[in-house]
């Protein structure tokens, strides 16, 4: 299904609208009263009459797991819990930020997830209560049997001085509205100091900021737009490992100035100033700075871990509770923040959950190891290569990565629309 | 150098560890050019093969401050004398540092810069050490716990900010003071309010859990952010850390 672009946005904005005020109430209420706050809250459905599979966030991994999970548990009830009424992909945010896709390309709506007999509900998590195994959405209470977190990372703003108070000061695509007003911003520059900055690792996507740094210095020289651009990096190397060498030649042809070990701590948006932990100050006229990266608030109140869920990493099951999993960007796990292994480990934990579910009358295996493919660009024609393999318990294998070629180009395109057709069918 | 020898050897045996650390061999840092206007430093290269990881260790008899950089800082540094980006350790006597390489190939500059009238060149001692990755995280696995990196640094007085770095989640760090101090540890927005003045020093040993007044502490990571001790100390201390590696930080994917 394609969706206008104004309508797309329109509803974002209100959801995000809707988000921010769902927080701000219930967090303090949720953790203060847990309890009582769990018993006046309307359940969203009745009670489960069989096992009750929920899944909460509808990305990739929550996606996967749904779908993979339909066929290997087909009396089971599957519920998806997704704040956002549509799935918009995240890889295509850079393509977006750098003006090569709109977003109308990379959204689709959740009625062909639902059409699989799988129950997708709109509404943001607020809480779970692992003791009577609930989860505390906005709009009333869910029981579930078996729960898969698996909402992704939270920006922690709150982690860099100033840009709680002043929000507006900063732009970036790791979020889908402040990807829409970096895009605005982007399209506005008219020349100057560009800072992208880099977060302490792992953070959702490890080659995205210098992706975003070498596809905008093709989009400014093609506009003819003087920019200086900086990257300032919380880290000792661009990421994730297997690229740094490549990653630091392909900035510095790039003319893009690279600072390590430089983590940003504060932003003083009145003098167009970075402040890094060292105390230095980095000058701005475009500034993106990607705060470090968390999962949600509702697992550290629920013990669950912080600041990502605490998980086997062979079976995506808490070590703290066992009838709660975690994969993809919110769970502590060695693979990388993508989302080809958060596909990967939806389909595999989707296995463990119908192991878990007891007898089904179908033979569930133990599920394929993790493996991370990915194709970072150098500029809008040309991609680089990394592939990462773990072993069933976590343990790296090996790792390859590839210069900048054409072809990496087109299978990163071939590469996404897989991953999406995979769940939607298109 | 026996003396030192025997220190380390003491100090490996508690780590648990002596056994590998035999096998370095002590170098002597070469001379490294004149950058004007600094004072004179002393360097090495260190090369890495993939899938091995290099402890270095730098003892020095006075304090010393080390920077490490890779290739493309140590050309930009020696062709400008620019530091920026990279990593410095300030008033060292005694640091271990990895270098691992499990994807590709490392080369990393030790570079060693002393004080007027600071130890010499053969004062300055450093060791390597190679460990094939998997086979460290295989032993971790297993349940053994085994060093990863730590530093002896000399305090002068006052207050002193020691950055804990590079921390992920299930590490177990060691603090010893040679005197008594009071410290606290904060994350690094805290360390950012402290150096704005937003939040004193008494504040910050107020809320942290990690704090003292005594000649150390213990305590496991449980995060991927580097951490920042702040000392108070009335006269000249060393502060040493050692951080340990465990089955829960093998398994946290950095
Ligand atoms: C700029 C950029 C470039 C990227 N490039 C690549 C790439 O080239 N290759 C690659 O493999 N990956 C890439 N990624 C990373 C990839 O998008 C993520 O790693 C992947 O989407 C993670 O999947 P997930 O299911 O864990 O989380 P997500 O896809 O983030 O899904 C989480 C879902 O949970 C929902 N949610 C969150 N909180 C709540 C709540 N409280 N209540 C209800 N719902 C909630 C969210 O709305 C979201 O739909 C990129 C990401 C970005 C931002």
């Amino acid at each position: 299904m394609k969706i206008s672009r104004r309508n797309l946005l329109k509803s974002i904005g209100v959801s995000m609208a809707g988000g921010i005020f769902i927080n701000g109430v219930s967090s303090q209420r949720v953790f203060g009263e847990e309890k009582g706050i769990s018993k006046v809250h309307k359940p969203v459905l009745p009670p489960p009459t069989g096992k009750r599979v929920v899944i909460l966030g509808g990305g990739y991994s929550g996606l996967y797991c749904a779908t993979t999970l339909r066929d290997l548990a087909p009396e089971a009830e599957i519920v998806v819990v997704e704040k956002y009424p549509f799935f918009i992909s995240g890889p295509s945010h850079v393509d977006f930020v750098a003006g090569l896709k709109h977003l109308d390309e990379i959204t689709r709506s959740y009625d062909p997830i639902a059409g699989r007999n799988i129950r997708v509900i709109r509404s943001e998590v607020i809480g779970v209560v692992p003791e009577e195994k609930k989860v505390l959405t906005a709009s009333g209470n869910l029981e579930y049997t078996l729960l898969l977190i698996s909402t992704g990372i939270r920006i922690a703003d709150e982690d860099v001085l100033n840009l709680i108070e002043q929000p507006a000061s900063n732009a970036h695509a790791w979020e889908i509205g402040e990807t829409v007003e970096m895009r605005k911003r982007v399209e506005a520059f008219t020349g100057g100091r560009f800072v992208v900055t880099v977060p302490t690792a792992p953070f959702k996507c490890p080659p995205g900021p210098y992706e975003v740094a070498c596809l905008l210095r093709e989009y400014f020289n093609n506009k003819k737009v003087k920019a200086e651009i900086t990257v300032v990096d919380a880290n000792d190397k661009p990421q994730p490992g297997p690229l740094a060498q490549k990653w630091t030649g392909v900035l510095e042809a790039r003319e893009i100035k690279y600072m390590p070990n430089s983590k940003v701590v504060e932003i003083a948006a009145g003098a167009r100033q970075l402040i890094t932990d060292k105390g230095e100050k980095v000058g701005y006229d475009l500034v993106s700075i990607i705060p470090p990266n968390k999962a949600a608030t509702f697992i550290r109140d629920a013990g669950l871990g912080d600041p990502f869920v605490d998980v086997d990493p062979a079976t995506f099951s808490s070590k703290k509770c066992d009838h709660i999993f975690a994969t993809g960007d919110c769970a502590k796990v060695p693979y990388t923040k993508s989302a080809f292994t958060a596909s990967l480990q939806g389909k595999s934990v989707a296995h463990h959950l119908a192991m878990a579910l007891g007898p089904l009358g179908i033979d569930v295996k133990d599920p394929d190891p993790i493996y991370n493919v990915c194709y970072p660009y150098v500029s809008s024609e040309e991609s680089m290569m990394v592939r990462a393999d773990w072993d069933r318990d976590g343990k790296m294998l090996k790792a390859d990565a590839d210069n900048p070629k054409k072809e990496y180009a087109s299978s990163r395109a071939a590469w996404e629309r897989g991953l999406i057709s995979g769940l939607f069918g298109s | 150098m026996a003396c030192l020898a025997r220190r380390l050897s003491v100090f490996l045996i508690i780590a648990g560890f002596i056994s590998l650390w035999e096998l370095g061999r002590p170098v002597t840092l070469s001379a490294a050019e004149e950058i004007a206007p600094s004072p004179p430093s002393f360097e090495k290269r260190v090369n890495v093969k993939k899938g091995l990881v290099a402890f270095v260790e730098v003892k020095a008899e006075e304090p010393v401050t080390i920077y490490i950089m890779y290739s493309t800082q140590y050309t930009k540094y020696k062709a400008t004398g620019s530091a920026d980006g990279i990593l410095e350790f300030k008033n060292i006597t005694w640091l271990i540092y990895p270098i691992p390489a499990l994807m590709e190939e490392q080369t990393v500059y030790f570079v060693s810069f002393v004080p007027k009238g600071g130890p010499k060149r053969e004062d300055i001692l450093l060791y390597t050490l190679y460990e094939d990755i998997h086979a460290r995280i295989d032993r971790l696995i297993k349940g053994e716990e085994m060093l990863r990196a730590g530093m002896e640094m000399a305090v002068a007085g006052g207050t002193e900010v020691i950055r804990l770095t590079p921390l992920i989640p299930g590490l177990k760090v060691r603090l010893d003071f040679s005197g008594d101090t009071r410290f606290v540890i904060v994350k690094t927005i805290d360390l950012a309010r402290y150096r704005k003045g937003v939040k004193s020093f008494e504040q910050l040993y107020e809320e942290s859990d990690l704090k003292g007044s005594e000649k150390g502490i213990n305590f496991s990571t449980t995060d991927f952010e580097d951490l920042y001790l702040i000392v108070r100390t009335p006269g000249p201390i060393r502060v040493k850390s050692a951080i340990h590696a465990t089955k829960e930080s093998a398994e946290s994917g950095c």
